[in-house]
């Protein structure tokens, strides 16, 4: 990248600390310290982005609710700030590619008073290649490729699309997701196919599958040989908590359900007989509660849907159909497996959008992210 | 001197003007109530039809009603609004995505050259704005709600729609002065 050629506009100040405090102050920042994006930093970023086929003034696409342009200068600007190494870049496009997809309703997203919020999944040899985690404590500190790419995409939500809590982001309570929320998929411990191959990708590609959700649920489930009931009793109890009647998901019964197996269970489930696809069919079937329940507890008796009730005993489904189900695994050992829950709402109501992460231009495989415009 | 560069991209969409505006005070306006479906959007659009009732001359209103109101109108019934109807008020901004569908049905109904007005809790100016903003029509009336209007019952609803009606008409003229209700 030839010294100068950026498009952005120049921050200046005497000392970091100043820049660090114009960020925060003008809104520029998830409010935590961050890396200064000097320009050397930034055009470390855009060489690898060039490697792979993004030069700097393209347009990815918009991000809701202002409609940003994404270019890949200001993903890159982003991705220095929230710590990314330039090997992470690819990923971060892919993901944001997926932000502007008009199928995740950002817009909506970004200003409900829901908790939800976007959640990365990696697949492929990026996992490994970018050192993003997928084992225990996937979710938490400690691993700074997971932290520094979620971060990232948090910024460009503030960034580019303009969301800021209390005057665009109305979310009542927030989560920590909202900070980072990005995770490998464990491939090497999960008894199935890898999540991006059953979504139809080659294996050997990578691929980041974004969608909004809450915070994880635990659910516990201890698993006994001598049981042979196990698996079932795990089914149930994830269908149970999808379907439980304070969630979206119950009343609307839209949306992405993510389930997050931990390795164990999911060898139980496997050696059951059950694969991905007989997963997400169960729980379709056994998640929902009478349709009394999920609709006057939460509206009240004089609610036009509660008056409208024909046979209130009648099962009321919290999921749409199987293909609305992301299951993958990933975690440490043990007996806790995680359910994630949508908002439900939204044109699209709360859908996932897989992209293709391209390393390189020269590869073999798939074509690069979606690119929408260029300047 | 320290220099980095910017992080922030400005808003896509440009600015327009609002220049949307309707004599009200004759005979038989015609107006259109859009409520996005929020709880009790619909019992405050009905008293806002009644108290618009009461104050002009025997104007015509429906109520286009959804049951989503995290969505936008659709496109069939803003058509409709631009078609046959004169003036317009959508609500309710009382939460963070249905005041984005609340402002953006105003919008879209304005853009038509159908005066609008958006009615929106007092606790969700903020949020109003930028989403105006985002949508590129900054100016694009609203009359303030208090708040919580959902859930205080239909004869405090009643109150609030009749305390809200001098705004509505005085936006559709022209002012953008409003006060809290």
């Amino acid at each position: 990248m030839p010294e100068g050629s950026l498009k952005s506009k120049t921050l200046e100040a005497d000392t970091e600390d100043q820049l660090q405090e114009l960020l925060r102050n003008q809104h520029r920042t998830d409010g935590l310290p961050v890396i200064l994006p000097t320009q050397a930093r930034v055009d470390a970023m855009l060489e690898i982005a060039a490697f792979a086929g993004f030069e700097g003034d393209i347009v990815i696409g918009q991000v809701g609710p202002n409609m940003g342009f994404a270019t890949v200068e200001k993903i890159a600007i982003n991705a220095v700030m929230a710590g990314c190494q330039p090997e992470q870049m690819p990923v971060v496009i892919a993901a944001i590619s997926a932000i502007c997809d008009p199928r995740l309703d950002m817009t909506e997203v970004q200003a409900t008073t829901h908790l939800l919020t976007p959640l990365l999944i990696i697949n492929g040899p990026a996992v490994h290649d970018c050192g993003i985690a997928s084992g225990s404590g996937a979710l938490g500190y400690g691993h700074t490729a997971n932290l520094c790419i979620g971060r990232a995409v948090r910024l460009c939500l503030i960034n580019l699309g303009g969301t800021w809590p209390g005057i665009s982001d109305m979310s009542l309570l927030g989560q920590p997701g909202m900070i980072s929320y990005c995770l490998g998929e464990s491939e090497e411990s999960s008894p199935f196919e890898p999540l991006h191959v059953s979504l139809g990708y080659p294996a050997q590609s990578s691929v980041v599958t974004v969608t909004c959700v809450g915070a994880p649920h635990s659910i516990m489930a201890v698993m006994d040989a001598d049981d042979p009931n196990s698996a079932n009793r795990l089914l149930e109890l994830l269908a149970i908590t999808i379907a439980s009647e304070g969630n979206n998901s119950a009343v609307v019964g839209t949306g992405t359900i993510v389930v997050c197996l931990t390795p164990d269970h999911a060898r139980v489930l496997s050696e059951a007989g059950y694969n991905r696809r007989r997963i997400q069919e169960e729980l379709t079937r056994r998640a929902h509660h009478p349709a009394r329940y999920v609709h006057e507890l939460r509206y009240g008796p004089n609610h036009a849907v509660v008056k409208a009730l024909k046979d209130p005993d009648e099962p009321h489904y919290a999921i749409s159909s199987p293909d609305s189900v992301l299951v993958f695994v990933a975690g440490g050992l043990g007996l806790y497996s995680y359910v994630m829950l949508p908002w439900c709402r939204g044109t699209h109501e709360n859908p996932y959008v897989s992209k293709e992460i391209v390393f390189s231009d020269m590869c073999d495989f798939g074509g690069p992210v979606e690119v929408v415009a260029a300047h | 001197m320290v220099v980095i560069l910017d992080p922030q991209a400005e808003p896509g969409v440009p600015i327009d003007a609002y220049n949307v505006f309707a004599n009200v005070r004759r005979r038989g306006l015609s107006i259109a109530l859009v409520s996005n479906g929020f709880p009790d959007a619909t019992n405050l659009m009905n008293a806002v039809g009644r108290a618009l009732e009461a104050k002009l001359d025997a104007p015509r209103i429906q109520l286009f009603e959804r049951f989503n109101a995290t969505i936008l109108a659709d496109k069939a019934v803003i058509q409709e609004i631009s078609k046959s109807f004169d003036v317009a008020v959508t609500a309710m901004g009382h939460c963070g995505s249905c005041t984005s569908s609340a402002v953006r049905d105003a919008v879209n109904i304005a853009r038509c050259g159908i005066p609008a007005v958006a009615l929106v809790s007092e606790k969700f100016l903020a949020p109003a704005q930028s989403v105006a903003r985002s949508v590129g029509l900054p100016d694009i009336p609203r009359a303030k709600l208090p708040h919580p209007v959902a859930g205080s019952g239909l004869v405090r609803i009643q109150a609030i729609a009749d305390s809200v009606v001098d705004d509505i008409i005085a936006a559709w003229e022209g002012e953008k002065c409003l006060k809290v209700a």
